[in-house]
């Protein structure tokens, strides 16, 4: 490993894929994010023509973006030979009524990596390129959650499973580094800029069981969360889904305690929940599958009580540390709470590689609008909350 | 100069080598298995030991050569989180399970401005992801920090170059850890 420099690196990568790939032709997996894009523009360099590059449609996109993806892609300056594949119908049946996170992450890797082995049987491609970067392995080998584009790292080989080898360009970068070498390619801003969206899509931020009617109120909720978020600069933002239902928990009162001291409200004020939904976490490099404490505080005029951000963060941490078993808290945003299927949570990070977080310091004005828009414009949602965990002890994505 | 990271398969063990790259050195991650002469073959100035998701002491037979090498090595050590728990125990001091485990954020109060916190000031937020901590040292170790929830944050050998830190100056929401990084790579 030596300092990274963008221009070096394009030129020992493009070298490496024309050596490694000779005369062959190469099937590579685009997403429209960062990491694909940069993969697919640094292969198109080394072998133009013979590069197939497909979009998978899963259903579990944002409104709009399989169209959107497709058009950026393969209209100047870029000119990819992308062609889109509709698979929502399969994606959504490999992962009908599963509710853990994990297997969740599983079936969708199953059912990418069986679409892909049907593609490069028709194209007559013998080798897979991937936007697989170190977060990726990193997390997958160390059991924290499962990648969708990670196999060798993990002792499964692509050949001998699936007929193809694999080609991963970017599998020793951060994020920080996919876009300064996005940057150096001249992969258009709203590209080289995207903030990340994970390879499962929509469906790791749709909280335990995946129901048509979660993740139509999620694609409407994210939109939301995006619209108002987006220009507060934040590495990452968006919205989850999660039943509106509690799990039994004997130590409710130790909670209350406990944030009653950190927020400094009366204990009166304060109404804990703790959620049915699981959250993943790392804690201690260790995968910690915990629980979501939501909650509310009240002033003494009965008024949602809106402290700083750093009174929320600090009350988190004493929280996840002073009660095991959690990986997440949640503080509620919407003033009013009604009766409702579904919960909303809105997060927002900064950070610069993903390795680790904090909560965005979104003012209390933002949280309010995208509160109000969300209850408005979502019949089914009952209240919506924002995430004020950082990571470790949650992940980003909250499966 | 060439200062390798020993992989125990934490989260940011691979940040370790992108922080010191950053900082001029040239790094990679090595195995546990690596002994003396291969280390001083590849002509090692420093060896800095990655966090871990074992457990001290019971995984101490899973790190392979790493103990006897750490009997024999010459060169500046830097443990950091598991790895300054296995340093900990390695010279006789005791780590357990912590009442109260340090997760994100905590403030890391500096006791003895050494070498390693040459220029910090007397406290900074540091990022700590552990269940265990060490509660106990042996007289040759020597507490260098403290939190409010963790008495031992960093020690070091009183005879010997070798450091442990219990949080990660690698990650980038620890304040000033490159000049934690900078300070060590100034003894190899």
């Amino acid at each position: 490993m030596s300092a990274f420099e963008a221009g070096t690196f394009v030129e020992k990568q493009v070298n490496e894929i024309r050596t490694l790939l000779g005369y062959e032709q190469a099937l590579i997996a685009c997403s429209g994010g960062v990491d694909s894009t940069t993969c697919a523009v640094l292969t198109h360099r080394a072998i133009g023509k013979r590069l197939v590059c497909v979009f998978i449609d899963t259903g579990f996109m944002r409104l709009g973006e399989p169209d959107r993806v497709v058009k950026t892609l393969g209209a100047e300056p870029l000119n990819l030979p992308i062609r889109l594949v509709d698979m929502r119908a399969r994606f959504l049946k490999a992962l009908a009524g599963l509710g853990d996170a994990e297997e969740k992450r599983k079936a969708f890797r199953g059912m990418f990596y069986d679409v892909f082995k049907e593609i490069a049987i028709k194209e007559r491609c013998r080798f897979l390129v991937q936007g697989t970067i170190a977060p990726d392995w990193i997390e997958t080998k160390g059991g924290i959650k499962t990648q969708h584009n990670v196999l060798e790292q993990i002792g499964i080989s692509a050949k001998e499973r699936y007929g193809f080898s694999l080609i991963e360009p970017l599998a020793y970068l951060y994020k920080d580094q996919v876009r300064e070498v996005a940057r150096y390619l001249k992969v258009p801003p709203e590209i080289s800029e995207r903030q990340p969206f994970p390879g499962p899509g929509l469906s790791v931020r749709v909280v335990g069981a995946v129901t048509e009617k979660k993740l139509e109120t999620l694609k409407k909720a994210s939109q939301i969360v995006e619209e108002e978020l987006e220009r507060l600069g934040p590495q990452q933002y968006f919205a989850v889904v999660l039943d509106d239902e509690d799990e039994e928990f004997d130590k409710v009162d130790r909670l209350v305690a406990v944030a009653s001291g950190g927020l400094k409200v009366s204990k009166r004020g304060l109404k804990i929940r703790v959620l049915k939904g699981r959250a993943t976490g790392v804690k201690g490099d260790v995968r910690a599958y915990g629980m979501v404490c939501a909650v509310t505080a009240l002033t003494a005029e009965g008024s949602l009580y809106k402290p700083s951000l750093n009174v929320l963060t600090s009350t988190q941490v004493e929280l996840v540390s002073g009660v095991s078993g959690f990986t997440r808290v949640v503080y509620r945003i919407s003033d009013e709470e009604r009766k409702g299927k579904f919960l909303v949570v809105a997060r927002a990070i900064r950070t610069r590689d993903f390795m680790t977080a904090d909560p965005a310091n979104i003012n209390w004005d933002a949280l309010s609008r995208v509160s109000k828009r969300v209850m408005d414009e979502c019949p089914d949602v009952s209240s919506v909350y924002y995430d004020v965990t950082s990571k470790p002890p949650a992940t980003i994505e909250f499966e | 100069m060439y200062v390798p990271v020993v992989n125990l398969g934490g989260q940011y063990n691979h940040l370790i080598c992108r922080m010191l790259t950053e900082l001029g050195a040239r790094s990679e991650l090595i195995s546990t298995s690596l002994t003396l002469p291969d280390l001083e073959e590849r002509g090692a100035r420093g060896l800095v030991l990655g966090g871990s998701p074992q457990s001290m002491p019971g995984d101490l037979d899973k790190l392979g050569n790493l103990p006897h090498l750490i009997g024999e090595v010459k060169v500046p050590v830097l443990g950091i989180c598991l790895g300054h728990q296995f340093l900990g125990v390695y010279f006789g001091g005791v780590v357990q399970k912590a009442e109260r485990p340090e997760f994100g954020p905590a403030r890391v109060y500096v006791d003895i401005q050494d070498d390693i916190f040459q220029g910090v000031g007397c406290s900074f937020v540091a990022w700590l992801s552990h269940n265990d901590e060490l509660v106990r040292l042996p007289a040759e170790l020597e507490v260098l920090a403290h939190s409010r929830r963790c008495r031992i944050e960093a020690m070091k050998h009183r005879s010997r170059p070798i450091y442990g830190v219990q949080f990660h100056p690698e990650v980038v929401h620890t304040q000033l850890g490159a000049l934690i990084f900078k300070n060590f790579l100034k003894m190899c």
